[in-house]
């Protein structure tokens, strides 16, 4: 695994797994209509955790009803399903009063794709403070490790989370910039008091 | 041999835990990505079908 932080890039050669595979065909999906990033869990698990998860939390770029159709209209005829309605401006609308909606492969519930619209600033930055994962059998973008961590420890906190930013802070502790993570410690801590 | 690295046993579970990650991690760096990538899809394939 090779990561460059000037770059934006990390290089990992490992053998994809079920989850691996099933991220990159709906994020291909994905991507022809919209920009995305992927935070929280799946992070940490394409870079190494050893541990499974229940659904991979994308944010995406707001979009129009009209892109969304033809999203929704290939993510269908790849064999992906809304878990939380069937017709598509329900889902939109849900999206656009910024719940939340979560895809899985049609018969399915798990694992999941959970999909949002980013809501504050915090969220929007994502877009603009990532890296780009590059695997043999396509590429997938993750927000920045030092976001990663600052979100987990000092805004999520949970065990796993906690867990999930040990083993990103263990892995690339030389590369990392700690400021940065202090920055977003500072600012993830005054939106929590709001 | 001689260049193994041992895994520190915690004295809570959370210890335990947290050592393991460190543990792991050190693998990663010292194995190449399709060797212990191998490993972990043991772990995720096992529940994910």
């Amino acid at each position: 695994m090779e990561y460059s932080p000037e770059k934006r890039e990390i290089i990992l050669s490992r053998k994809l797994n079920n989850l691996d595979k099933l991220a990159i065909e709906f994020i291909q999906v994905l991507e022809k209509y919209t920009d995305y990033v992927i935070i929280s869990g799946y992070v940490s698990i394409l870079l190494g955790r050893t541990r499974a998860t229940e659904d991979v939390d994308v944010f995406i770029e707001k979009i129009s009803s009209e892109k969304f159709s033809k999203l929704y209209s290939e993510l269908k005829n790849a064999g992906f399903w809304c878990l939380n309605a069937e017709k598509e401006s329900e889902i939109f609308s849900y999206l656009y009063e910024g719940l939340a909606v979560r895809f899985a492969k049609k018969g399915k519930v798990a694992p999941n794709f959970e999909v949002k619209f980013p809501k504050i600033d915090l969220d929007k930055e994502t877009f603009n403070d990532f890296v780009i994962v590059f695997l043999k059998e396509g590429k997938i973008k993750i927000s920045s490790l030092e976001r990663q961590i600052a979100f987990k420890r000092y805004f999520l906190k949970s065990e796993k989370d906690m867990e999930d930013a040990l083993h990103i802070e263990e892995l690339f502790k030389d590369q990392l910039d700690y400021e940065k993570i202090n920055n977003l410690k500072e600012v993830i801590e005054k939106v929590g008091k709001k | 041999m001689n260049n193994r690295i041992f895994l520190k046993p915690g004295r809570t579970n959370e210890e335990d835990r947290l050592n393991f990650i460190k543990f792991w991690v050190e693998y990663i760096k010292v194995h190449s990505d399709e060797e212990w990538s191998d490993q972990q899809n043991e772990v995720i394939n096992s529940q994910i079908n």
